[in-house]
């Protein structure tokens, strides 16, 4: 994945600087991706909710959940989502695309597309889950077994697989999409002699930076 | 068939040993005796050691189990506090990759230390942050720091599997 400790130590400051860069931005996006994702949960809420009552509605750095059953009074608590918090992990999925190093410009925008994509959706989900349960803290659904796997399963999100995902998403995409023709070729075993020596040598020395792989991807693409 | 499936299970064995530890872990740091066991000794390890640290930066620092205190501010540290899930990301992704034991040993130690460490500097710093700069208390807390744990997880990962493990010859 990277050549040397050196190219590992420049992508960490590649990240934390564009980390910092684009962290003020996500305060500018929220709102607009809040309704967003409202407006998508909306449309699976049309086709799952029988007879129709609850609508999202994205609310500055929020997602409310507006119920047209229970009408509204003065004083009374909206329930909802803090969107800011629980979908930020767009930002480190950015921060890891931009940072990578060693990435033609069109695969990087390729793996930005998919990965934003998939958590989009991954978003989406969360919020028609929560809105089954969420409003309903103290209903007698929630200590059953389903209730119960609900609860490990959104605790589990917000713990692990919130930060997680945009990792996994990273390193899929990177291996698959950000790779040059030469390193699919060497993969799926068509490693040329030289090449195939140069990362033998590496391994027995137990460095692996000598690797023949690694060298041919910094030669062959560009930023 | 068989020869499919035998040549698919080396590829996709790795994933299910790191979706398997990762569900295990978590459900096992959820329990009561881990809990009482592991995670609130941890927490009160770093609200000792924190306290410490701070004393040190010469910030009056007060601790009263995993409760630190300085003027005009106090944090309950808690088990998610603590990076222990992270630690559990990190040990599942050790054990997931092919390597041998004593190299997957070498990780273990390496990669918990660092992130147990970075998680004790994450403490100190959100101290500060809380104290002069409250209104980005959260945003550091629960954006800044959670990111950073889990990208310096990813780096020792990588610096692991780059560094100290080797080829297997055939």
């Amino acid at each position: 994945m990277f050549e040397n400790t050196k190219a590992l130590l420049i992508f960490a400051v590649r990240f934390f600087l564009i980390f910092f860069f684009i962290l003020p931005l996500w305060f500018l996006i929220t709102p607009a991706y809040n309704r967003l994702l409202a407006s998508g949960a909306n449309v699976l809420l049309a086709q799952i909710e029988h007879p129709r009552v609850t609508t999202l509605v994205g609310w500055e750095r929020n997602i409310a959940i507006v119920r047209s059953d229970i009408p509204f009074r003065r004083g009374r608590r909206i329930q909802g989502f803090t969107g800011y918090l629980t979908h930020f992990n767009l930002m480190l999925l950015a921060a890891l695309v931009l940072a990578s190093r060693q990435i033609a410009w069109r695969h990087r925008i390729k793996v930005l597309g998919i990965g934003l994509g998939l958590l989009y959706i991954l978003h989406v989900l969360y919020l028609l889950v929560g809105v089954e349960f969420f409003q309903h803290p103290q209903s007698p659904d929630l200590e059953t077994s389903v209730g119960n796997i609900y609860v490990w399963g959104v605790n589990f999100y917000l713990s692990i697989a919130s930060q997680l995902f945009p990792v996994l998403i990273w390193m899929a995409l990177y291996r698959r999409i950000a790779r040059t023709p030469e390193q699919k070729v060497q993969s799926s075993g068509g490693a040329t002699l030289p090449e195939a020596e140069r990362v033998t040598e590496g391994a027995g020395n137990g460095d692996k930076s000598a690797g023949g792989e690694k060298e041919s991807r910094s030669d062959l693409t560009s930023e | 068939m068989r020869r499919l499936i035998a040549s698919v299970i080396p590829l996709v064995r790795p994933y299910l040993v790191f979706v398997v530890c990762i569900l295990s872990f978590y459900t096992l740091l959820r329990t009561s005796i881990l809990r009482t066991y592991v995670a609130e000794p941890l927490a009160l390890a770093f609200a000792a050691a924190g306290g410490f640290l701070l004393n040190l930066l010469s910030f009056k620092a007060t601790v009263s189990g995993t409760l630190l205190q300085v003027e005009g501010f106090a944090a309950q540290i808690d088990d998610v506090c603590t990076g222990i899930f992270v630690v559990a990301i990190y040990v599942s992704a050790v054990l997931a990759y092919p390597s041998r034991a004593g190299e997957k040993l070498k990780g273990l130690l390496m990669g918990a230390s660092a992130i147990l460490g970075l998680n004790l500097i994450r403490v100190v710093t959100l101290m500060y942050v809380g104290r002069y700069l409250p209104q980005f208390f959260e945003t550091a807390h629960l954006l800044v720091w959670q990111s950073l744990i889990i990208f310096s997880a990813l780096l020792v990962w990588i610096y692991w599997t780059e560094r100290f493990i080797r080829v297997r010859e055939h």
